[in-house]
């Protein structure tokens, strides 16, 4: 028999709560009946999951039923005393809420503004800090990281010392490698550029990368001179063939050469480091070539770990094995090693201080919106402290009427929390679009049960503590005075300090916002105002690839080009470039000074770039010595580089560079020009060294087009797209973009930082204007007799003025005292946004201080104006 | 007869239970019934919910029994078929076949 088994007790419990008292016993028997045969039948341990599952499965319908027997009734006493008097208080509210439309706008409108930004950006940080990466175990990967020898950390390794660690590091299950190689694709009117991933075979292992047609790559496609095959990004196959299944096996033209689609990746295929790229190829190993070469450092990598490994240990085992490559390769690999990281945090790295600093903002805000919430019911309830004094008096228990209270608040939050869990994702669309750059995972931001839960608890705490103040106050309910005095007068000490301290807390939150929007917006002026180093207007460039199969000698086209580029009318001058300041991607190659010899690691290392006599006409490049390429330099012609003064600083500091000879590339090139520092990638790190070659002694394939002309860039480019057209019309200009749009895109984050935070300050403080103008303008009219007499005794009415504005200055200046401490907390905090500004900025904080306490002076003004002009014998006859 | 009284699949069967059972027929036996003749799974408490909804319609009417005379006896709540309860069900089936009468369904194979 069951004498040992008994049902759960809290199952049952739920199940006898939501049956209703008169039917709790038989259908709790009728689980008890069940329950015992099951026992017997398949043992206690299921028959105690049977009856937790049949519990789950009859709530719904049980409390449906108790409702609808309830109203056949209309029995209330039958059911909960509690429950049914929240219902009552919630009509209640509902009602309330109604008959005060304004107010209640008022209320639901912060609330929706606060719960709206708080949930998107929650939902946010929820989808690009909190979940992990978008595919199968995803945790166990981590990216390997080249570190060379200043320090710096690249994104790339060697691809000799990758199979080193894939051989010799035991934490690794996989260890794949990949480097991005975009390509033209020839298919339909114009050309266009592909963001291709090239992987190696492997990269499913750590990826879990599936194909949805056709096959992944097998070891043949990645032999030297196997046919060429690439694999379609579901998005792409969609986009550009509509889906067409019989693309797999067809073959189409990249670079100009013929490859064959073997198939389509899935739609949920993650293609690291290019999110969503546009295809995939097989990277094909060329040995005896730098891709075989140690010093080499070109391939992307990750792996990986084995459970149960944690990623210090990976780190410990792989810093032994470079340790150990290093000793073996002397030459190559002294002072190069590799650090490992988490994919998850290098993926998300740049955006996380981001959005919690956009968190922390929000916060504030809501918190500050919460305290104007909380003044308005404050006051509503103050006019309605006549009612509460009846209800208490005709036997409503203090707890009753505070739990009243808090249901009006809860309802009005509750209607914000909607409202604002509605335009959520508005907001978030709206941040996606204002971030600059692009925002890493962007793509799987969304509402989901997280998010959902944080905008609950936002909802409630919101509720919560808007309620707080007047919850606090009905507790202290003075029954007589409220049922003799009414609405009509009073000051109670306790509605003075609620009233003050929200007074302080918005005037300190506030402070600290606008300490750090103003932090934030001088970097951002101060940044506009730097000089790159070259003269940014008027030039236009844009970036263009010219194939092999099409160009054995690449130098043939650039020159067709640069005469076509140069026939536009209003152009004034035309020159081509492997990078561009303010344009991405820096190549760093090391040298010998000719005069010192080969000092191993002291070896002079500087960004190197190669460009077209003309680049220093083109890009407003003023030579400060010596000087330019010409076109006489070429390959016939002794080899000559120019550098910039940062190198000439760093490396010739007590002599004349020029003449100097250093030896690089297995020659010797003489130094024959100085040129001034440019800022390469921002304007606030220094101007790194840089060492010029011409493209007329080392051609390349890929460059940058610089046009300086007298047009407007559209014009420009439009003429210089139809020029190249006619040069060949199978190669896509990419990247087009004046060099000023260059520059400014450089100052994206700043900007967007600098507007983001005065635009929550902004917002912050006028919720405390009207917040700061409702208590004080209460005050007043609580005062009134009180005013009232003191005038009648002979105050003039500016003292009475001046005594209104003061009390409240006295309240603020409190606050902002507390504001100080908060502004320079959150200063310490922003120190990383910040460039040649203080975190602790006294001019900065005693200005927003000041100008704060104007504000508060302002908002004081119009009620202390109103008290002023109380009439005495009309306020005391009101008595 | 009226929109109102035609029942829901869940309602038909239950009714059905009802007659099969006679007199012992309450939540547990029905849910068995269901279960075995039906292959109908059903909590507790939605048969509860559906005997409550019939009763509303005068399609059931119940009967408490005397705790049953063992120590933690406890009190069953009987269902019984009305007669409104038969014509409803007798309209609901005699609707459902004349719906699917002659339409190949194919056996569901089970």
């Amino acid at each position: 028999m069951s004498d040992h088994a008994s049902p759960p007790l809290a199952a049952e419990w739920l199940v006898r709560r939501a049956s209703g008292a008169a039917e709790a016993e038989i259908v709790a028997g009728d689980f008890r009946e069940e329950f015992d045969e099951r026992v017997r039948s398949t043992g206690a341990v299921a028959a105690r999951r049977w009856y937790w599952r049949e519990t789950f499965r009859s709530l719904v319908p049980l409390i449906k039923r108790r409702w609808n027997a309830r109203s056949r009734t209309g029995d209330p006493a039958q059911g909960n005393n509690m429950f049914e008097s929240i219902i009552d208080d919630v009509r209640y509210a509902v009602r309330l809420t109604r008959r005060t439309p304004l107010a209640s706008t008022a209320i639901i409108a912060t609330l929706v503004l606060g719960i709206g930004s708080t949930t998107a950006v929650f939902s946010a940080m929820n989808a690009v800090l909190l979940k992990p990466l978008p595919f199968p175990e995803s945790r166990g990967v981590a990216e390997l990281k080249g570190v060379v020898r200043n320090g710096m950390e690249i994104p790339s390794l060697a691809y000799p010392d990758l199979m080193d660690f894939r051989r010799l590091v035991p934490d690794f299950t996989d260890l794949t490698f990949y480097r991005q190689q975009d390509q033209t694709l020839q298919h339909g009117a114009d050309p266009q550029l592909l963001r291709i991933v090239q992987v190696a075979e492997n990269y499913p292992k750590v990826f879990g990368t599936r194909v949805a047609l056709g096959r992944w790559f097998v070891p043949e496609d990645l032999a030297l001179n196997a046919p060429k095959v690439v694999l379609l990004a579901h998005q792409f196959w969609m986009r550009e063939f509509g889906g067409d299944r019989s693309i797999v096996g067809q073959v189409v033209s990249l670079d100009n050469e013929s490859v064959q689609v073997i198939g389509v990746l899935a739609p949920d295929a993650y293609t690291y480091p290019v999110p969503s790229a546009d295809a995939l190829t097989p990277l094909i190993i060329v040995p005896n070539t730098p891709m075989t070469n140690r010093g080499s450092m070109w391939a992307g990598a990750s792996a990986r770990l084995k459970s149960g490994v944690s990623i210090e240990r990976a780190r410990r085992d792989l810093a032994s094995v470079t340790a150990m490559i290093s000793k073996e390769y002397p030459n190559s690999n002294l002072g190069i090693s590799a650090h490992l990281l988490p994919l998850h945090d290098s993926v998300v790295g740049s955006v996380e201080s981001m959005l919690k600093l956009l968190a922390a903002a929000v916060g504030a805000v809501l918190l500050i919106a919460c305290i104007n919430v909380a003044n308005l019911i404050l006051g509503r309830a103050q006019i309605r402290s006549r009612e509460f004094a009846v209800r208490s008096a005709i036997g409503g228990s203090p707890r009753r009427v505070r739990r009243q209270i808090l249901t009006e608040s809860l309802v009005l939050a509750t209607a914000g929390g909607v409202l604002g869990i509605a335009i959520a994702p508005v907001l978030t669309r709206t941040l996606i679009a204002v971030y600059p750059d692009a925002m890493p995972r962007a793509e799987e931001i969304g509402l989901d049960w997280r998010v959902l839960v944080v905008a609950v608890i936002a909802t409630a705490v919101a509720g919560s503590l808007s309620a707080l103040p007047t919850v606090r106050r009905a507790g202290r309910l003075d029954l007589s005075h409220d049922l003799r005095d009414g609405a009509r007068s009073g000051t109670g000490r306790s509605d003075r300090r609620i009233g003050g301290v929200l007074v302080v807390t918005q005037v300190a939150a506030s402070l600290a916002l606008l300490f750090g929007a103003g932090l934030l917006l001088q970097t951002f002026s101060r940044l506009t105002r730097v000089r790159p180093g070259f003269d940014a207007r008027n030039t236009t460039t844009f970036h263009v690839f010219a194939p092999v199969a099409r160009y054995t000698a690449s130098a043939r086209y650039y020159e067709q080009a640069t005469d076509a580029l140069r026939a536009i009318p209003g152009v004034r001058e035309v020159a081509s470039a492997t990078m561009l300041p303010f344009s991405g991607g820096q190549f760093v190659d090391t040298y010998i000074q000719k005069e010192l010899g080969d000092q191993g690691t002291k070896n002079p290392q500087s960004i190197v770039t190669y460009i077209s006599p003309g680049y220093e006409r083109a890009v407003g490049l003023p030579v400060v010595r010596g000087r330019a390429f010409t076109v006489a330099d070429d390959s016939t012609t002794e080899p000559v580089v120019v550098i910039n003064e940062a190198l000439a600083k760093r490396y010739y500091p007590a002599t004349d560079p020029i003449g100097h000879v250093i030896d690089w590339n297995y020659k010797s090139w003489r130094i024959v020009g100085v040129v001034a520092s440019t800022y390469l990638s921002s304007l606030w790190e220094e101007a790194p060294p840089v060492l010029y070659a011409s493209t007329g002694q080392v051609p390349r394939r890929a460059r940058y087009f610089l046009v300086r002309s007298d047009l407007p860039t559209d014009k420009t480019l439009a003429a210089a797209r139809a020029a190249l057209h006619r040069v060949d019309p199978t190669i896509a200009l990419t990247d087009a973009e004046s060099m000023e749009q260059r520059v400014d895109a450089s100052l994206r984050a700043h900007r967007f930082r600098a507007a983001l935070m005065v635009s929550l300050g902004g917002l912050a403080l006028l919720l405390a204007v009207i917040g700061i103008y409702g208590v004080v303008a209460h005050t007043v009219t609580r005062r009134t007799r009180e005013i009232g007499i003191r005038m009648a005794l002979g105050e003039a009415s500016l003292d009475v003025q001046r005594r209104v504005v003061t009390d409240a200055m006295r309240v603020a200046s409190i606050g902002i005292a507390l504001g100080v401490v908060l502004a320079l907390l959150a200063g310490k905090w922003l120190t990383v946004f910040l460039v040649g500004v203080s975190p602790r900025d006294p001019a900065m904080l005693v200005g927003s201080a000041l100008g704060l306490a104007g504000v508060v002076c302002c908002a004081a003004f119009g009620p202390a104006r109103r008290a002023a002009r109380v009439d005495p014998v009309a306020a005391l006859r009101a008595e | 007869m009226p929109k109102g009284d035609f029942l829901g699949e869940f309602e038909v069967l239950i009714l059905a239970a009802l007659q099969r059972l006679g007199d012992d027929a309450y939540a547990v036996t029905i849910k068995h019934e269901l279960e075995q003749r039906a292959k109908r799974p059903a909590s507790l408490g939605a048969i509860h919910a559906a005997l409550d909804r019939l009763a509303d319609k005068g399609f059931v009417a119940f009967r408490i029994s005397d705790p049953l005379p063992i120590p933690g006896g406890r009190a069953r709540k009987y269902a019984r078929i009305t007669a409104a309860g038969v014509r409803a069900l007798r309209h609901s089936t005699d609707a459902l076949a004349r719906m699917i009468d002659g339409l190949e369904l194919g056996r569901v194979s089970r």
